[in-house]
Parts: C-alpha cells; sequence; structure tokens
C-alpha cells in the first residue's frame, strides 16, 4: 500500500537521492520489509508527515551504508541527524512527534508488553528458521517451539483486544507485521490459538493497519521470491 | 563485591524459597552473570534494597523455571508480579523507585545512546566468544568481529562531548555496558589498550560508587571464565554465603532438603 511508498528501490550505482529540505522527515526503507512496517506503522498512526526512499537491500548503494554503517533499514534522516532501528526509529517519533502518544505509560504493563514482544520475536526466528530447514528432526524441533511461544503470546491477549488494551498502540505495530506474514504463509499456527486469530481479524480494520497493508498475492509475490533467494522489491505499483 | 550476592546457588533438587515478604523486591541472581550485574548497577546506583536468591544455571530448579520459562537471570520478584531480562528489569526499577532517574530523558540522544549500545553489544557478541573458546580458527573469528564493534563504539566515545555516554554522570545506557568492559578489563586488557577512548571511559567508569560496589576482582572474574571454558561452571568462588529464609508462619526454613 501507498503507506510503505511505491518509489523504485535504489540500487547500488543509482545516484544519492538529495537530502531530505529543512524539517522533512525522511524515511530510507523497503517495500516489503516489516521491520520498515513497524516504523510505517507508528507514523501512519500518529498522522506524521514524511517523505520515503526504497532500498534494494541485495544490492545497496555504498552512499547508505554512509547513513547507516550496517546497511539495514528503517533509516530516519531529518536536519543532517539520522538513526536507525526498527525499536528505536519508532520509539523516537512515537516522543519526538505530538498525537496519541502509543507506548504504554505504565511500566510494570510496559515491561509485560516487551516481555511477550520477546516471546513472539522468538516465534519469529523460530518461523524463518523453519521456512528453510529440510532436516525433520529440527523441523520437529521448531514447530513444537513456535507453538509453545505462540501460546504465550495467546495467553498474554487474555481478555483484552489488543496487545496495549483497548486500542492498538506500540506493542501491537511491533507485532503486526510479522504475525501479518506468518497468518499469510502459515495460517495453520494462527488457527491454533483463537485469540490471536480473532485479534489478526481486530486489527486489520485499524487505519495504520489498512494504510500500510499489501494485498495478500503482492506479499506473496515477493515472498516467494524471497524464499528462492532471489527477492524482487519493484513489484506492484512503482513510482 | 558483595552487591553482586556472595549467597549460595540454588540448585535442582533444592527446596524453593518462600515468596519475599510483602513490598519486598527480590532479585535472582548469579553472582558472576554481567546481565545481573546491569540490574545490581541500577539498584546500586539508586539505593534501591532488595533482597537476593542465586541460582546454579548449569542445574536450575525447577521451581525457578517455573517463575521465568526462559530460565534466564536476572528475574525480578515483588507481590507475586514476576518479571526478567536485564534491560525490561533495568528499566522498570529505574522508572518505579524514586531516585536519581538513570534513563536518559532527550528522545534524540537516548535513541544514540540505544545505537551505540548496539555498537558496543557486537563487539561483545565477539569477545565472549574470544573468551570463552581455546579453539584458535573460533578465536580468530570472535576477534574479528570483537573489532569491529569496538572500533565503532571508540569513534563514538570519541566524539563524545560529555564524560559518559549518559552525559555527566553514568546512567542507564553506562551501566548495561559496564559488566562487559569489566570483564575485557578483567581477562584481555590488551584488547581494551587498542582503543584509546574506550580505555579511558573504562578508567573514569572505574571510579563510580554503584561500579565499585559490584565489581568482583580479576582474579575472581578469571577463575570464575576458566570454568566456562572448561564446562565446568563453578559458581560458589569466593566468600560463600548460607540463605536464613524465613517461612511465612514464622519459623527459620532451611534452606537445603
Amino acid at each position: 500500500m501507498a503507506g510503505m511508498g511505491n518509489a523504485k528501490h535504489l540500487k547500488a550505482g543509482d545516484a544519492e537521492p538529495a537530502p531530505p529540505a529543512k524539517d522533512v522527515l525522511r524515511v530510507y526503507g523497503m517495500e516489503f520489509c516489516p521491520y520498515v512496517e513497524r516504523l510505517k506503522l507508528v507514523l501512519a498512526a500518529k498522522d506524521i508527515k514524511h517523505e520515503t526512499v526504497n532500498i534494494n537491500i541485495q544490492k545497496k548503494p555504498d552512499w547508505f551504508f554512509q547513513k547507516n554503517p550496517r546497511g539495514t533499514v528503517p533509516v530516519i534522516e531529518k536536519n543532517g541527524e539520522i538513526l536507525y532501528e526498527s525499536d528505536i526509529t519508532s520509539e523516537y517519533v512515537d516522543e519526538a512527534y505530538p498525537g496519541r502518544r502509543l507506548r504504554t505509560s505504565d511500566p510494570l504493563q510496559r515491561a509485560k508488553e516487551k516481555i511477550v514482544l520477546g516471546d513472539f520475536m522468538e516465534v519469529v526466528s523460530n518461523y524463518y528458521a523453519l521456512v528453510k530447514e529440510t532436516d525433520e528432526g529440527k523441523r520437529s524441533f521448531l514447530t513444537a517451539a513456535i507453538k509453545a511461544n505462540l501460546g504465550k503470546v495467546e495467553n498474554f491477549l487474555g481478555n483484552t483486544p489488543y496487545f496495549c488494551g483497548q486500542r492498538p498502540g506500540f506493542t501491537d505495530y511491533m507485532i503486526w507485521p510479522k504475525l501479518e506474514r506468518i497468518l499469510l504463509f502459515d495460517p495453520e499456527f494462527i488457527k491454533q490459538n483463537p485469540k490471536i486469530e480473532s485479534y489478526c481479524d481486530r486489527i486489520g480494520d485499524d487505519k495504520a493497519v489498512k494504510a500500510c497493508r499489501h494485498p495478500n498475492q503482492l506479499l506473496l509475490q515477493y515472498f516467494e521470491g524471497f524464499k528462492a533467494g532471489n527477492p524482487v522489491y519493484d513489484i506492484g505499483t512503482v513510482e | 563485591m558483595a552487591a553482586m550476592s556472595n549467597l549460595r546457588h540454588l540448585k535442582r533438587g533444592e527446596v524453593e524459597p518462600p515468596p519475599p515478604a510483602q513490598d519486598v523486591l527480590r532479585v535472582y541472581g548469579m553472582k558472576f552473570c554481567p546481565y545481573v550485574q546491569r540490574l545490581k548497577l541500577v539498584l546500586t546506583a539508586k539505593g534501591i534494597e532488595h533482597e537476593t536468591v542465586n541460582i546454579n544455571l548449569a542445574k536450575k530448579p525447577k521451581w525457578f523455571l517455573a517463575k521465568n520459562p526462559r530460565g534466564k537471570v536476572p528475574v525480578i520478584e515483588k507481590n507475586g508480579e514476576i518479571l526478567y531480562e536485564s534491560d525490561i528489569t533495568s528499566e522498570y526499577v529505574d522508572e518505579v523507585y524514586p531516585g536519581r532517574r538513570l534513563r536518559t530523558l532527550d528522545p534524540f540522544r537516548r535513541a544514540k545512546e540505544m545505537i551505540a549500545l548496539g555498537d558496543f553489544t557486537e563487539g561483545m557478541s565477539g569477545i565472549y566468544g574470544f573468551i570463552q573458546t581455546s579453539n584458535d580458527q573460533k578465536q580468530n573469528t570472535h576477534l574479528i568481529q570483537a573489532r569491529k564493534g569496538f572500533a565503532k563504539f571508540d569513534k563514538i566515545m570519541q566524539t563524545n562531548a560529555h564524560p559518559y555516554l549518559c552525559g555527566n554522570q553514568p546512567g542507564m545506557t553506562d551501566y548495561m555496558i559496564w559488566p562487559h568492559l569489566e570483564r575485557i578489563g578483567a581477562t584481555r586488557p590488551e584488547i581494551l589498550a587498542l582503543y584509546p577512548a574506550i580505555q579511558v571511559y573504562f578508567g573514569r567508569m572505574g571510579e563510580d560508587d554503584a561500579v565499585k560496589a559490584c565489581r568482583h576482582s580479576d582474579e575472581l572474574h578469571r577463575q570464575f571464565i576458566d570454568g566456562y571454558k572448561s564446562r565446568n561452571w563453578v559458581y560458589d568462588l569466593g566468600t560463600v554465603e548460607e540463605y536464613h529464609f524465613v517461612s511465612s508462619t514464622g519459623g527459620k526454613l532451611k534452606s537445603k532438603m
């Protein structure tokens, strides 16, 4: 969707774009990156105006490493200042820009959300290992670990509609991009957890989620390329 | 040092301690764990009273896994609530207890600190690999990674306008970093010496009261790490103290079955 930016992905050899104009927030991203999507969800939820430059992350331009020596997206740039990492940039814009504060204010509740986010990220790491694993024994082990950690996520949701309580908040937006992908690529894992399943329906109505969501077909197309080791970034509408 | 607690490390088969008394903060730790030390530094810097239960991480009691299914320290427990992870617990106690706020308030500066912490952590994963393996080839790979991370961190410290990463006094990020620096200083000081800005920072942090309260001697660190290398972990090194739990009925409980 337009929220993720349709600009062509710049690659090695492409000229560096001019810096953003004064006070303009620029996001360096990749249209299908779930970590960029975290930041994009926060920006959309808070109506933070920004421009986007997309990067071909398989063939990164040299000038991109000058901005982030780690070479990862998302990166934000404003008035010559640069930050990177999805959690760091998301937390920064949530605090530095006006509008609804997405970060949970109660310290105990916030700590518990971070713990469940960690449990969910275990699911993600095991899931992406499973996708590439051919050994049956290891697949079995990874599948069991995924189910155990999804169980913790299921228990956390309990009776509250969102991870952050009555409205989607910071932790929801940190979780959603990868949850969206597991839901699409391996719905069985989600179907085994009724609260997570109904959460996925519910959060699909969120304004920010809708703004950043790709049509399933496009995401599947991207994922096929990714699995084969040949991701193609400029698919769908390209500007 | 005493702030890391000299209490004996409880292992599998030993009876679970009674829960902490009302409003008492308990830390489940391990005397030589750098991640526990992060939390201990924050608690010490803020003067937060707490009790400690040490855990034998090679033979974890089942009751400990019931508290933290990840099986790691530090864990905090108070009035039936449990939290874990060094960064999560440290941030939590910093916020809910009075005293100097260690977390940097300015969002941009804090974001920069988080990035610096990430660069330092990249170096650290190399260094722990380096310290803990005897395999020469692996050692070299680890050292290359360590040097990449430290080079970035050294560059940050060179241009840092303040004596500490967090400003004019050590703050949260300084305390997240210190335990790892202490261990490099104890085991591989020649690596620290390659990075002049890190070396200066190391000396400066060594003067901090909380750092001093939690610091082990170089010798004790080396002794512990030797056990790591031979996969023969010994936690009860140096002074060892016994527990004196009081049961909820008021009588004294033996801490061993």
